[in-house]
């Protein structure tokens, strides 16, 4: 079994340290189907944020948390927290995962359907007296409004309900570090909603730093305040969400991100900060990005993108791309509209603003869109 | 009735369904939760009574512990008795024959917990064995419960190896299905059908409560 190479570094659960540490990682996982999966990053505690680790399902999001968690050993490089060494590849440095100060709220709750509400909360407060542990259990439910659910069991409760006990039974343990699992994949259209803006008000008031798996762009805007783009195992963009969002640095990153075209373009010239360029048939201006690159991947957000009809009348736009619509696809309260104006363009409207303007296939429009919307990435 | 025969019976069931619960679990935790290459071959092991003769089995444990090997000869000094042709010679063989129906259900319960239930454990700071008490023994309980129940009703029916290893002594070793072959040779058919008539409900009741167990026709909590 994995105890043979197993060394506890004590003083894990201490009195907190004057300075919050930091959460290192710099680890590669290796499987055996040959995909490997590679990040190096800090999570700072001081000041406490909420960094996402955002990316595509499949992308390595969740082993990345587990190897932090200590549920999965890195094939390569270091975890450290502060002075403390959890996991260093070649030796014999290794913390359990019992020891390590981590809140772990998993994608659908694990709660232990066998207990109550109440005993699932205080699950792990072994080292407690039965009335610290009564205190503390009835602390955080009143914290979390669950003081009328105590007695029930999980098969009992609401995704929502769910997931706050879950929340409890970590944070009762009083965490360092909160990792959280795909908050929001177990609860559907209509919880998520509440549940996203009540996250980030609760995340905000706890001061600890917290580590946010997700592959929604909604979710990651909503709670972040740094992002990472993971993708086929590899980091490929820290900074803001907002930043992340529109200015991806990478084509793999813009896709992710929910860019609604992204298409080759060439450039032609370039002249008073605006260059022209070549995309399919058609020709586009954008902000001049600088630098030596002539070739880039253009992106341009669907709700950038105006739909007109008409004679084009005189606007600070500067693209008006005539062409023709290809195909509607209705999008809840949007309406995704995909245009053919010498390359395929995708622009998100109304439903009211689709039917007004009779938009079906075939029927002729302009597209108008300013130039400095669209976002250029270097192909190199 | 011999009622001898069954208070034997019942004696050897008990202590082996006992001790089978003992050693049993961690035999099925390893089972459920190693992850050795070889673990196939333990696999195999355990399982070989459910498909050996009896006979085979009784064979070889009186050639093992008989008085002419060294574990035999250890096991008369230590107790003051030979092994083979006693009631403690009996719950042994009892309890190898009857291990896999002992360890089968419980590794089958265990590994059937959901694996996130005993991450989460261990996240909120427990041990592996604060685990195995609190999350995986009451997350199994209907596969302990059968575990128990088969490896008890299983060393009641058992037959061969309780003739290779025990023999036939009144009060000992002479357990209700020997007690049935002893009436029938005898010629005595009318008290071989009222044994085997209480063997045969016996059973069918054991049977019916392990299904419905793990129906969970009854909460177990």
């Amino acid at each position: 079994m994995n105890t043979q190479n197993v060394r506890d570094v004590e003083g894990t659960v201490g009195p907190t340290p004057t300075v919050a540490p930091t959460l290192n990682v710099n680890i590669e996982k290796r499987y055996s189907d040959g995909t490997t999966i590679a990040a190096d990053f800090d999570l700072p505690s001081n000041p406490p944020q909420v960094s996402i680790v955002f990316g595509p399902s499949g992308a390595g999001k969740t082993t990345l948390l587990r190897c932090i968690a200590g549920l999965e050993r890195p094939t390569r490089g270091r975890i450290r927290y502060g002075e403390e060494i959890w996991s260093q590849h070649g030796t014999r440095h290794w913390v359990r995962p019992q020891k390590r100060p981590i809140g772990y709220l998993f994608q659908d709750f694990a709660l232990f359907p066998h207990l109550t509400v109440e005993r699932n909360i205080a699950f792990g407060l072994g080292a407690f007296s039965r009335s610290e542990c009564h205190q503390k259990v009835e602390a955080i439910s009143s914290r979390l409004g669950l003081e009328g659910l105590r007695g029930r069991r999980p098969g009992e409760l609401s995704g929502g309900e769910q997931q706050r006990v879950a929340l409890a039974r970590v944070l009762v343990r009083e965490p360092r570090i909160l990792l959280l699992d795909e908050p929001f994949a177990a609860l559907d259209e209509r919880t998520r909603e509440s549940v996203r803006s009540y996250l980030r008000n609760f995340l905000s008031q706890l001061e600890i730093p917290a580590l946010v798996v997700t592959h929604d762009w909604i979710d990651a805007l909503a709670l972040g305040d740094e992002m990472m783009v993971l993708s086929r195992g590899r980091l490929l963009q820290k900074g803001s969400p907002q930043e992340v969002f529109t200015r991806p640095a990478r084509r793999e990153v813009a896709a992710a991100v929910g860019v609604d075209t992204v298409a080759p373009g060439r450039m032609l010239d370039r002249a008073d900060g605006v260059v022209r360029l070549r995309v399919g048939r058609g020709e586009l201006l954008a902000v001049d990005p600088g630098g030596e690159d002539n070739s880039f991947w253009v992106c341009i957000r669907g709700e950038d993108v105006t739909i007109e009809q008409g004679p084009p009348p005189r606007s600070s736009a500067r693209n008006h791309l005539s062409g023709k619509v290809s195909a509607v696809f209705p999008q809840g309260t949007l309406t995704k509209v995909v245009l053919d104006v010498g390359f395929e363009l995708v622009a998100l409207v109304t439903r009211q603003a689709a039917r007004d303007l009779n938009l079906a296939p075939g029927v002729g429009i302009s597209a108008v869109f300013k130039a400095s919307i669209v976002h250029l990435i270097p192909t190199k | 009735m011999n009622t001898t025969a069954l208070a034997t019976s019942l004696q050897l069931a008990g202590a082996t369904s006992i001790i089978l619960l003992f050693v049993g679990l961690p035999t099925a935790y390893w089972l459920a939760y190693s992850r050795r290459r070889w673990k196939f071959l333990i696999e195999a092991l355990v399982a070989l009574p459910i498909v050996l003769p009896p006979t085979v089995l009784g064979f070889y444990i009186l050639v093992a512990m008989g008085p002419r090997s060294p574990a035999g000869q250890w096991y008369e000094r230590f107790a003051g008795q030979p092994f083979p042709f006693t009631f403690e010679g009996l719950v042994l063989a009892s309890t190898l024959f009857s291990f896999p129906f002992a360890v089968q259900p419980m590794a089958a319960a265990f590994a059937a917990v959901d694996r996130r239930l005993l991450e989460a454990s261990w996240l909120l700071g427990v041990s592996r064995f604060g685990t195995f008490r609190r999350v995986i023994v009451p997350q199994s309980i209907g596969g302990l419960v059968t575990g128990f129940v088969l490896s008890f009703a299983h060393t009641i029916g058992e037959f061969g190896v309780v003739l290779m290893v025990g023999g036939n002594i009144e009060g000992v070793t002479r357990t209700v299905s020997i007690d049935i072959y002893d009436e029938v040779q005898a010629f005595n058919y009318s008290a071989a059908n009222q044994t085997a008539l209480v063997l045969l409900v016996f059973s069918f009741a054991v049977l019916a409560s392990v299904y419905a167990i793990n129906r969970k026709i009854w909460g177990l909590w």
